[in-house]
């Protein structure tokens, strides 16, 4: 079972039995007291056990409601079967981006067996499955798998919603998946379903309102990535994932930083030498990512290596 | 029966009033609902307890209570009716 669903179980229950409770004292019932007690601080023990715990398998359980759903009896064949297929493709392809860098547009899919999910329960309470990872692939810590479903589960639900931040969430994955992502949303649109994805401690649901938004920005946003040569500015601020360089000449950028440069901050930092990269005189190279949907552009840069020797020149 | 009485009662047989105690000596999830209160506290403790014991929490599976009077004891009436 989902450690989330468990979770909101547990808390219903414990919502219940205090109101048995205080409907004991209000009887004068020395009896019913005791029991709904006991069994409030039964309850507060398994939820704070199970708060504390960690999955060691990916889970993630999804829920379907719309036209394609008969109350909470059944769900349409075909269309539960497409669904399924789509979204196990887009964690696949996800995981198998996080494993192996950026995925060409073409050709297998490497490491697609290794983010295999099963089918382990259907989700009961309205219509939906309750899909684990295969167990020979799990290890003792939260998998990449899970990273993986929790990166999709946050697409699925920022991508349909008001404002621009779909934009930075689009930008984070390579065109395979977003295809991926187009594929899945146009099952649901087509299918006119909702969408609900409870994986970790999330619960996100997506209507049917923005499952088409978030289709029709799947579809019509296009994603560029070129490398610029090296640039002269310096690096005036930086995080363990983050940079700030402020080139000679135009406005300062910002963004993510891959971990070779991380790592060679980090070195210098424990060199007592950071005075040789920060404010000082360098060059950076950077990968330029642009999404443009319509009249909206934006370019996101990543800083991929540093010129520690530029400086000394 | 008064308060005091029930609580003088719950005290001395905590191995039947406290359900941890009960687990523990009896391996019953067992837990006491006072007949004699009134109409609508027991209607809801009665909701209640079916909601909570008539299927599993997770699975859903159904599962059942096991109902004993406490004022009968099983084995004279089962010698009464001929059995072993």
């Amino acid at each position: 079972m989902i450690k989330q669903l468990r979770l909101q179980g547990l808390r219903a229950d414990l919502g219940a039995a205090r109101t048995m409770l205080a409907g004991a004292e209000k009887a004068g019932d020395p009896v019913g007291m005791l029991q709904f007690q006991k069994k409030i601080d039964a309850l507060e023990q398994e939820l704070a056990e199970l708060a504390g715990a960690t999955d060691k398998l990916a889970k993630v359980a999804v829920f379907f409601g719309g036209r394609p759903v008969i109350g909470s009896r059944g769900v349409d064949a075909e269309f539960a079967s497409k669904a399924m297929d789509s979204f196990q493709k887009l964690v696949s392809r996800q995981f198998a981006r996080m494993e192996a860098g950026d995925l060409g547009s073409r050709g297998p899919v490497p490491v697609q067996g290794e983010a295999r999910l099963m089918i382990t329960d259907v989700a009961r309470g309205s219509v939906g499955f309750v899909l684990e990872e295969a167990p020979e692939q799990s290890q003792m810590v939260e998998t990449e798998l899970a990273v993986a479903i929790e990166q999709i589960s946050d697409a699925i639900s920022r991508l349909g919603g008001d404002g621009d931040e779909w934009a930075d969430t689009i930008e984070q994955f390579d065109d395979r998946v977003v295809a991926c992502l187009k594929e899945f949303f146009s099952v649901l649109d087509e299918g006119g379903a909702t969408f609900r994805i409870v994986e970790g401690s999330r619960d996100r649901e997506v209507s049917h309102a923005e499952i088409s938004r978030a289709r029709s920005r799947a579809d019509l946003t296009r994603i560029a990535q070129e490398q610029t040569g090296w640039i002269e500015g310096q690096i005036v601020g930086f995080t363990s994932k983050s940079f700030e360089f402020a080139p000679v000449a135009g406005e300062k950028l910002t963004g993510r930083m891959d971990p070779g440069p991380a790592r060679l901050l980090e070195k210098a930092g424990m060199q007592h030498e950071l005075d040789k990269l920060l404010f000082t005189p360098t060059r950076a190279k950077f990968q330029v990512r642009t999404v443009a949907n319509g009249s909206l552009i934006r370019r996101y840069h990543t800083l991929i290596a540093i010129d520690d020797r530029s400086g000394s020149d | 029966m008064g308060i005091d009485a029930w609580i003088a009662l719950i005290n001395e047989r905590q191995d039947l009033f406290d359900p941890e105690e009960s687990k523990r000596i009896y391996q019953c999830d067992a837990y006491m609902v006072e007949l004699g209160v009134a109409p609508n506290w027991l209607v809801m403790q009665t909701a209640y307890w079916s909601g909570l014991f008539s299927h599993q929490r997770e699975t859903f599976l159904w599962k059942g209570l096991l109902q004993i009077d406490l004022g009968k004891d099983l084995s004279v009436e089962t010698a009464e009716a001929g059995h072993d």
